[in-house]
């Protein structure tokens, strides 16, 4: 059967359950939905300080993945997956690194300056429990402006 | 590659043959897969804290067709001479310089002999890098802007079937619109409703590869061509915020001189390329559907006097629909015609009293599946039936007579990328 899916948000009926994190060096606490976009497209390079950006992503079928990408970025994982293929083989960008785990995720967003990522937040709360890792949570905000945060 | 000589009567043999080698390649295939995967060689080398990165690209494919050749002598069984081969490096100082190139090995039949080539090369500068907009430059070797596949034709993963749709991303004189020696100028400006992306090409483009000498000049052509003056190659893409639509514009103007020697048979002096694209592209959940519409004005002149011209049409509309995690099916008719005012070459054909019209045109059905059996690693089988010969080299069928109107391709490929 050929269903169309809904031409709205990429979330459909998900809710929401990760997060964008960064380094505790980073000095953003939010950001608008297309520099979020552009971060994870891998083609805004830097932050508003100017220091480049690092970004690390989870496998294209990993469950955080998908929810983050549907329902934060509104975009769909393999639209993804074909902008960085299209960066990587024209030679014009580079893809993120990926990481394995989301424990993974926290330890490099934690221990590598200026990088961005995401996380359940089922997973970031047993971190904060723990208290063992240091990691800032990055808000969308509602509205962006082109000109909020020109270097 | 297996060449059986497939005279009548012996279609059985030629089905065994034909079976047996596929299995051998599948079993081929397989070991490969399972190497892979017992390898930790499975994603992107990053070095320098991701400042540096590698990737690349091992693809084989097995064509079988009836009638006319494709990517080998593939109408007497299989050929499996249909190879594509890559490597990239990049390395990024900063976020306003990046060094990038790749090295391509690619064979597909007498179009393309498999010998290494820089594919691209080129230093990237930044001048304005914000997340509102962004401007640069490229100098070096690089991909032509063309279209939305043109970048990345070669490789495997990126295409929407095995092959591109020829009419629009030809590849028996493919040489022409790959890539260039120059400079590229970039823009990006990104708004909340969505993204402007343009690249301004001047660039050198040869065309002394054999595919397009054997087309323009003839199949023993031996001479040279020379650029006018730099090709000007301009391309404008429109994304919509939701990544739902990406549309746009691409347009190339490249003018050669041919330099002949002793044997070139009434060769013409110059010529002129010029074509334009209209691309755009709807993408959901489960469907990405993608048109492009073309022309192409060609120009040939001998000693100032114009000796040809027309504009030839061309146009593709595909679906590709992702029924299952990891699954993806393809359909696709594509169309040509090498002048438009003469679709089906009724007028070529009543000019010259061994033309053939049909070598004027094609048109292609194409249904196809994509099955990625591991992230890095994807399978595809594709089906094609075509009429008319517009897109098939000369150097792969050598004699026009030998020709068929009415034919049909079935292709298999195996792809690793990383």
């Amino acid at each position: 059967m050929i269903v169309f899916a809904p031409l709205g948000s990429a979330g459909g009926n998900l809710t929401p359950t990760s997060v964008i994190i960064a380094n505790a060096n980073v000095i953003e606490t939010s950001v608008s939905l297309y520099q979020a976009k552009s971060f994870f497209g891998m083609k805004q390079l830097q932050w508003s300080n100017g220091k480049s950006v690092r970004v690390f992503v989870l496998a294209d079928h990993h469950l955080t993945h998908i929810n983050f990408c549907k329902t934060i970025l509104n975009v769909f994982p393999y639209q993804l997956r074909v902008a960085w293929d299209r960066l990587v083989f024209s030679g014009t960008g580079q893809s993120p690194t990926q990481v394995n785990s989301e424990d993974e995720m926290l330890s490099r967003i934690a221990n590598t300056p200026n990088a961005i990522g995401y996380v359940s937040v089922q997973k970031l709360l047993e971190y904060e429990q723990k208290k063992t890792i240091k990691v800032n949570v990055i808000e969308i905000r509602e509205v962006g402006h082109a000109s909020d945060s020109q270097s | 590659m297996l060449v059986t000589h497939n005279p009548k009567g012996v279609c059985i043999a030629l089905n065994l043959t034909s079976a047996i080698s596929i299995w051998a390649w599948l079993k081929q295939g397989l070991a490969i897969i399972t190497l892979f995967s017992y390898s930790t060689f499975s994603s992107a080398l990053d070095f320098a804290e991701g400042k540096g990165q590698i990737h690349g690209f091992i693809t084989q494919g097995l064509v079988t067709s009836k009638h006319n050749n494709f990517y080998g002598d593939s109408s007497h069984g299989i050929s499996l001479d249909f190879r594509e081969v890559g490597i990239n490096g990049s390395y990024r100082f900063n976020t306003n310089l990046l060094v990038s190139a790749q090295t391509l090995s690619r064979r597909a039949g007498e179009m393309d002999d498999g010998s290494l080539a820089l594919d691209y090369g080129f230093v990237d500068l930044r001048a304005i890098n914000t997340d509102a907009t962004t401007l640069g430059f490229r100098l070096g070797r690089m991909k032509n802007p063309y279209g939305l596949y043109g970048e990345t034709r070669d490789v495997a993963t990126t295409r929407p079937g095995i092959i591109v749709p020829q009419p629009i991303y030809f590849d028996r004189s493919r040489k022409f619109a790959l890539s260039g020696d120059g400079v590229h100028l970039y823009h990006r400006i990104q708004t909340n409703n969505g993204s402007l992306n343009t690249t301004l090409a001047l660039v050198d483009l040869p065309i002394n590869d054999r595919g397009s000498k054997s087309l323009f000049i003839g199949p023993n052509a031996q001479g040279k061509f020379d650029q006018d003056s730099l090709s000007k190659a301009l391309r404008i893409l429109y994304e919509t915020d939701d990544t739902r639509w990406r549309g746009g514009l691409s347009y190339i103007s490249a003018s050669q001189r041919y330099h002949p020697i002793a044997g070139d048979i009434n060769p013409p002096s110059g010529s002129l390329i010029e074509p334009w694209i209209v691309s755009l592209q709807y993408s959901n959940e489960q469907w990405t559907l993608t048109g492009e519409y073309s022309q192409r004005n060609t120009e040939f002149t001998r000693n100032q006097r114009l000796i040809a011209d027309y504009i030839a049409e061309s146009w593709y509309v595909q679906s590709q629909y992702r029924f299952a995690p990891k699954w993806e099916l393809l359909l696709r008719y594509d169309a040509t015609a090498m002048d438009r005012s003469d679709a089906k070459g009724k007028r070529f054909a009543a000019s010259t009293p061994s033309a053939i019209p049909f070598t004027r045109y094609a048109q292609d059905w194409v249904a196809g599946v994509r099955y990625d059996v591991t992230p890095e690693f994807m399978l595809r089988a594709e089906l094609h039936s075509i009429e008319g010969t517009e897109w098939v080299s000369p150097l792969e069928n050598p004699v026009s007579s030998d020709l068929n109107k009415h034919w049909n391709m079935f292709m298999l490929m195996g792809s690793y990328y990383f």
